[in-house]
């Protein structure tokens, strides 16, 4: 797969429920399937209704609800049987029953069978209307947590590789180091390496804080701890000030920083500390990939009900295979004319990580040769920016 | 005339502090970055025996440094052994020596216990020697 | 047959674990196409390739080799280089794994099986995987797009994991030395292969009839399309060398005056050349170019069925790429059962 540009996009943020949903009754009385029909499509979904248990699973089979609406006692297939194989076509089905016969033995068994929720006749139309708000919900968040546990799943993985691999590698350097010069002992040799030795044992160490301290903010970041404090921030005026911070690297690295932002107020709702994090390290980036002489451009503006941030550097590029692995942890770009850098390899799964909570995409475009650019798209947000000069 | 021993391993300070290690012992050490330095070094210098790490651009760079080595005219006999900080604790991978085709003399853990180090050296140097001596094959 | 899977993550790790079965081999680019080679590094496997210029059969029919050393008075000495090289073909398609099982029809079966394909047969293991079809492969035509044995592992790609088959005793060590990076198989991997599966079907644009090929071939003697054919066709022998069942070769004893010993070689032939039907005295049975491209078909597509009960062709679509003058095998057959305009023009 050799896709131009990678796109991290994550699932739309669920707020209301799709209108286009399929939502399917199963009631042999007709007024029953009418009235329920009648409340599901004022909420605005879409309703198939079927008067018997057989009819009611081909339809569930076929049109793949996320809710039923199941009658416990009908002819044919009882209710009871069609909750069992409804949830073996998709446990993840939402099942709402509704009855005449409502007693504690009939809710609690059909509870047990794997509804959802109980709802016995006759039922006002608020009733079924919260019911059903409260069990897509559920659904939702069921949904959700398995996601999350698959991402922790992965994080553990790449934990695992963080230790053995990522941690590993400097203290062993650190421990060989130090093993030779106590039994070179008090030879020349010692003498001659002494301070050199001692000198790169602590920039090993140096590496460690920052692979520690990088691993925790990406873990901070998973956990939504990053992005908790959201307030209306105005991004143009962020940016400029982010590029003030690194004048004197860019300065010191012959290379030209400029911000071209958009006049007028680029505001989002979000954690001013995790917008800094995300256009540090994507500007820390630019500096370290690029070229003697090169320049950086930040560029900031609206763009179709977004805003867009983008950081172009005039380095070496990254090479197409390389980028279906770059926000990876830990991913290097090897094999090109660049020269190594240090750095922890967390830079990038930071800032995806950060994007995505936000609501946003980040994405690459590069061209091996002359230089790459990251663009941050990000929901535009809304309340008045705050003046200028208050909280800066 | 000291025998000379071939690091090939990414990380600059290791190769370092061993190298300095094994050079106060009377061996001459050189050194390459990866396995395609690695590989011309070996041909070019004819090293007596060889410190190969696994992981270093790639993943598992140095077994396929290794099978490269083990198929070059002249290399097949080489000694090397395989020093590594996470392969001794990648669940379920084994490689010992007796097992696998691809013939490497032992695998040391990092970070190096360094007398031991050596004296594995010696010992399969020795090894080496006495086999020269008889005629063994080369 | 055991099935579990592997993340495609783990791969290079599974790759070095191979590393102690033998010498592990993957296609690899090269500026002429893909290449079966030795790795340098796993970056370099390239596993999702539509077809090397050579197939695997040069692991076990080499270009050339010395069958043994004759030695006046003493006798003979036996061939052996390279025969008890341990290798691992990893990444082999269906098509050519197939070829391989029809080769073994020829060389390992029978009174007199070839001790020398027997043995690195043997020492050779192959780990197939699964391929994407391109415009030249016409595999479900001549049922060689799927095998059940003939290989040790293969690989499908379900997308994040490799379903992966265990043919034989050899793949399962190879199973149990890589551990618990093989896990059991689940039911959203079986749906995943099923549509996977049904999808690839879809994508193949050529198809050839095979259910009375070998009669329309006996019937079509004397077209005329072999005369055609023969004014075309350079007798380059691009076709035939790089067939994974082209079989053919030339054994020849060098001798140089007064020496008491010398090899015999065996060499890759082709009915394609010139004097491959030449005999001593003179006589060649295949002069014209028309006869001998006649012959090549009528070998693979009819002679071989004789003999072994099928075509030798496995619709790899080697010989449609690599022949200069565009000479098409469909186009070839189709054209024999008179059905126009089968094959977009190539």
């Amino acid at each position: 797969m050799n896709p131009e540009t990678r796109s991290a996009t994550p699932p739309a943020p669920a707020a209301a429920a799709p209108p286009a949903e399929v939502m399917v009754v199963i009631d042999d009385d007709y007024a029953m399937r009418l009235s329920c029909r009648q409340i599901l499509t004022k909420m605005g979904y879409r309703v198939e209704v079927f008067e018997d248990g057989a009819a009611g699973l081909d339809g569930v089979a076929r049109s793949k609800p996320p809710l039923v609406v199941v009658d416990l006692k009908m002819p044919g297939i009882s209710g009871q049987e069609v909750i069992a194989r409804v949830h073996e076509l998709d446990p993840e089905i939402v099942i709402i029953v509704i009855t005449g016969y409502a007693t504690i033995a009939t809710a609690v068994e059909a509870m047990k069978s794997g509804a959802y929720d109980f709802l016995p006749k006759p039922f006002t139309p608020d009733e079924l209307r919260l019911i059903v708000g409260r069990g897509l919900e559920r659904r939702r968040l069921q949904q959700e947590a398995r996601r999350l546990q698959l991402e922790r799943e992965l994080l553990k993985r790449k934990f695992i590789t963080f230790v053995s691999h990522q941690l590993k590698t400097p203290l062993v350097a650190i421990h060989q180091y130090l093993d030779v010069l106590l039994r070179l002992g008090d030879s020349p040799t010692a003498a001659e390496k002494r301070d050199e030795w001692l000198g790169r044992c602590i920039k090993r160490t140096e590496e460690m804080q920052d692979l520690i301290r990088d691993w925790l903010t990406l873990a901070q970041a998973e956990g939504g701890a990053l992005t908790r404090h959201r307030e209306p921030v105005d991004l143009g005026h962020l940016l400029q000030q982010i590029a003030l911070t690194y004048e004197g690297l860019v300065s010191s690295s012959e290379l030209a920083l400029q911000c071209a932002i958009e006049p007028g107020a680029l505001v989002v709702q979000a954690d001013r500390q995790a917008l800094s994090v995300l256009f540090d390290n994507l500007i820390t980036n630019a500096i370290k990939y690029n070229r003697p002489g090169g320049s950086i451009t930040v560029y900031g503006g609206e763009d179709a009900g977004e805003i867009r941030v983008s950081v172009t550097d005039t380095g070496y590029g990254i090479p197409e295979d390389a980028r279906p692995y770059l926000f990876d942890e830990f991913f290097r770009v090897g094999g090109t004319a660049a020269p190594r850098t240090s750095g922890t390899g967390l830079g990038l799964p930071i800032c995806r990580r950060i994007v995505t909570e936000l609501g946003g995409t980040i994405e690459v475009t590069s061209e091996t040769g002359s230089g790459s650019t990251f663009t941050v798209r990000l929901p535009v947000g809304s309340a008045t920016p705050p003046q200028p000069g208050a909280q800066g | 005339m000291s025998r000379k021993v071939l690091i090939i391993d990414d990380d600059a300070d290791f190769t370092e502090a061993v190298g300095v290690y094994l050079e106060t012992h009377g061996y001459q050490v050189i050194s390459a970055p990866n396995g395609r330095e690695g590989l011309r070094l070996a041909k070019a210098e004819a090293p007596d025996v060889v410190l190969m790490d696994v992981v270093m651009d790639e993943r598992t760079e140095g077994f396929f440094t290794l099978q490269q080595l083990r198929r070059t005219p002249g290399l097949e006999r080489m000694p090397v052994f395989v020093v590594s900080s996470i392969y001794s604790s990648v669940p379920g991978f084994s490689i010992t020596p007796e097992k696998s085709w691809l013939r490497h003399d032992d695998f040391i853990a990092k970070p190096v216990d360094l007398p031991r180090l050596l004296e594995l050296i010696d010992a399969r140097l020795n090894q080496a020697g006495t086999a020269n001596a008889s005629g063994g094959a080369a | 047959m055991k099935i579990l899977k592997l993340p495609k993550e783990q791969l290079d790790f599974f790759a070095s674990v191979l590393q102690q079965f033998g010498e592990v081999h993957a296609p690899v680019r090269t500026r002429a196409g893909y290449s079966f080679r030795a790795l340098e590094r796993w970056s370099e496997a390239c596993l999702d390739y539509d077809r090397t210029v050579l197939p695997p059969k040069k692991y076990f029919l080499p270009p050339r080799e010395t069958m043994l050393t004759y030695r006046r008075p003493d006798g003979y000495v036996a061939g052996s280089e390279g025969l008890n090289q341990k290798l691992v073909l990893f990444g082999v398609h269906a098509c050519d794994i197939f070829a391989l099982n029809l080769l073994d029809k020829v060389f390992a079966e029978g009174v007199f099986p070839d001790p020398y394909y027997r043995t690195r047969r043997r020492n050779v293991a192959v780990i197939g995987i699964d391929c994407e079809p391109d415009e030249h492969c016409f595999c479900p035509s001549m049922r060689a797009d799927f095998v059940e044995r003939g290989f040790d592992l293969f690989f499908y790609d379900i997308g994040d994991h490799y379903l992966v088959m265990v043919g034989t005793a050899l793949g399962d060590d190879m199973v149990l030395a890589t551990g618990p990076l093989f896990t059991p198989v689940a039911d959203a991997d079986i749906v995943e292969y099923k549509r996977r599966s049904a999808l690839k079907k879809t994508k193949y644009q050529l198809e050839v009839d095979l259910r009375d090929l070998p009669e329309i071939f006996e019937l079509e003697y004397g077209s005329e399309i072999w005369e055609e054919l023969g004014r075309t066709c350079l007798a380059c022998g691009n076709c035939s060398t790089s067939c994974p069942t082209c079989y053919c070769y030339d054994v020849q004893d060098q001798v140089e005056l007064g020496s008491t010993e010398g090899p015999r070689v065996r060499t890759a032939d082709t009915c394609l050349y010139s004097q491959h039907a030449a005999v001593a005295g003179g006589e060649n049975f295949r002069h014209s170019q028309a006869s001998r491209i006649k012959f090549y078909y009528y070998h693979k597509q009819r002679g071989f069925v004789m003999e072994h009960g099928r075509p030798g062709c496995v619709g790899c679509g080697r010989c449609i790429v690599h022949c200069p003058v565009g000479i098409h095998v469909v186009d070839v057959i189709n054209r024999l059962r008179g059905v126009r305009d089968a094959v977009a023009s190539h």
